[in-house]
């Protein structure tokens, strides 16, 4: 061995050493200024679906954009929505999904709500501020675990806002039944349309049920009112001043129960 | 009665030469991991950043690497240097091991009622950094072992005029 072939590589070493430490704090450093080209572009409600009896699944997109040199991996995000009165309404979550480099996605999230719940239903007619509860977890650059905790607050804008009855005088029809007409009015604040129909129930206050009619809805942008009424027809002799009148929309996916009117 | 042998003037001016870059390598080192990091500690909290270490303790490792490198330098003309440089080392590996084992940093920003909370660990970036100084604790070995079994020669080349 020569007597300077230890020198040598220690020379050597010693530089690898100095460019391998700037290089790696050059990409930690790159990772950080990456980073900060992620940017969250808001979350959108595109559909909604029953399932099951009582059971809404609102599919919503969160739009995200990583214009950084790295990727974001594992981004898995739980949500819980909550009434101002800090009450459960719905919860939500999203599928684990990758946002490579230089790219924007729309990552779906879903979010169940059980409508048998009072505070639930109260939903259905009344516009609100939900809390919104996040909590995010992912990967950057494959080296760098990210936990993100979000709280927000959520205007939750209700598909039946307001919704009121009014009535009309009813007549006896020829065969037999009452033909008791009937005004619905309401707003649309869900950032879906309403376009189904309104079945409706009328039962006596012994809980006898009178009869009946629906009313086809035409589609309700959000934002949009309605006013329209159609006529029911009920069993002549059924006593239904005082009674209840029940509702349920439906479309080809939503079926939805609209809290019970009482009948003057 | 004989003089005393004069110290070779190129010997002082290498030392001088050699204190001269290591204070200046302390005092740079110094400025971006001591006097950074106690700025810090000032700004961080009203910036909504937290993090799971004290920037204090960075602050004190940040001046254990500074006054290490400096000795680095200022022992480049002995026997010294080899060890020097693992002690060097190993005090980067010790910084690096302790702080990315607290390497939690959490950032909120309030805007209106919202509140994000962001929470990141850093734990793999630190130990990603270790390469460097255990390559260097390498170079620090070859040089003792340089000096230990030649020596002499790595300052005859590094220092012709010795």
């Amino acid at each position: 061995m020569n007597h300077l072939t230890l020198y040598r590589a220690g020379r050597v070493t010693g530089w690898i050493s100095i460019l391998t430490g700037l290089a790696l704090v050059g990409f930690v450093l790159s990772i950080a200024v990456s980073a900060s080209y992620i940017q969250y572009e808001g979350t959108m409600p595109i559909s909604a679906r029953s399932l099951g009896s009582s059971n809404l699944v609102i599919s919503a997109e969160v739009g995200l954009s990583n214009q950084g040199v790295y990727s974001l991996e594992g981004f898995h995000m739980s949500l819980h929505l909550l009434n101002p009165q800090g009450e459960l309404v719905a919860t939500g979550s999203t599928a684990t999904s990758s946002l490579p480099a230089r790219s924007t996605v729309e990552i779906p999230l879903s979010i169940h709500t059980d409508l048998s719940s009072p505070i639930v239903s109260l939903l259905v007619t009344h516009n609100s501020t939900l809390k919104a509860h996040a909590w995010i977890n992912a990967t950057y650059a494959t080296l760098v675990p990210v936990h993100l905790t979000l709280t927000e607050d959520y205007p939750w804008g209700a598909p039946f806002y307001g919704f009121s009855t009014s009535w009309g005088t009813p007549s006896n029809l020829s065969n037999g039944t009452v033909s008791l007409p009937i005004h619905v009015s309401f707003a649309n604040y869900f950032p879906i349309p309403d376009y189904g129909t309104l079945g409706m129930s009328v039962f006596s206050t012994n809980g006898t049920r009178c009869g009946g009619g629906s009313l086809s809805l035409p589609v309700i942008a959000t934002g949009s009112s309605f006013s329209g009424g159609t006529h029911l027809h009920l069993a002549q002799g059924c006593d239904y001043a005082g009674g209840t009148l029940t509702l349920l929309y439906t479309d080809p996916l939503v079926t939805l129960e609209i809290p019970p009117q009482v009948i003057p | 009665m004989t003089a005393p042998k004069p110290v070779p003037e190129t010997e002082g001016v290498e030392r001088a030469r050699s204190l001269r870059a290591g204070l200046l390598i302390f005092l740079l080192i110094s400025l971006f991991l001591v006097a950074f990091p106690i700025a810090g500690t000032f700004f961080a909290p009203s910036e909504g950043l937290a993090f799971g270490f004290s920037l204090f303790l960075v602050a004190t490792f940040g001046g254990l690497i500074a006054f290490f490198t400096a000795v680095v330098w200022i022992a480049k003309p002995t026997r010294a240097y080899g060890p020097a440089k693992i002690a060097g080392s190993l005090a980067k590996v010790v910084a690096l091991l302790v702080l990315g084992s607290l390497a939690t940093v959490t950032y909120t920003v309030t805007s209106g009622p919202r509140v994000v909370t962001a929470s990141i660990d850093g734990g793999t970036l630190f130990l990603l950094l270790l390469i460097a100084p255990v390559i260097g604790l390498v170079s620090g070995a070859l040089m003792y072992l340089q000096d230990r079994h030649y020596p002499g020669r790595r300052l005859a080349v590094e220092f012709p005029g010795k």
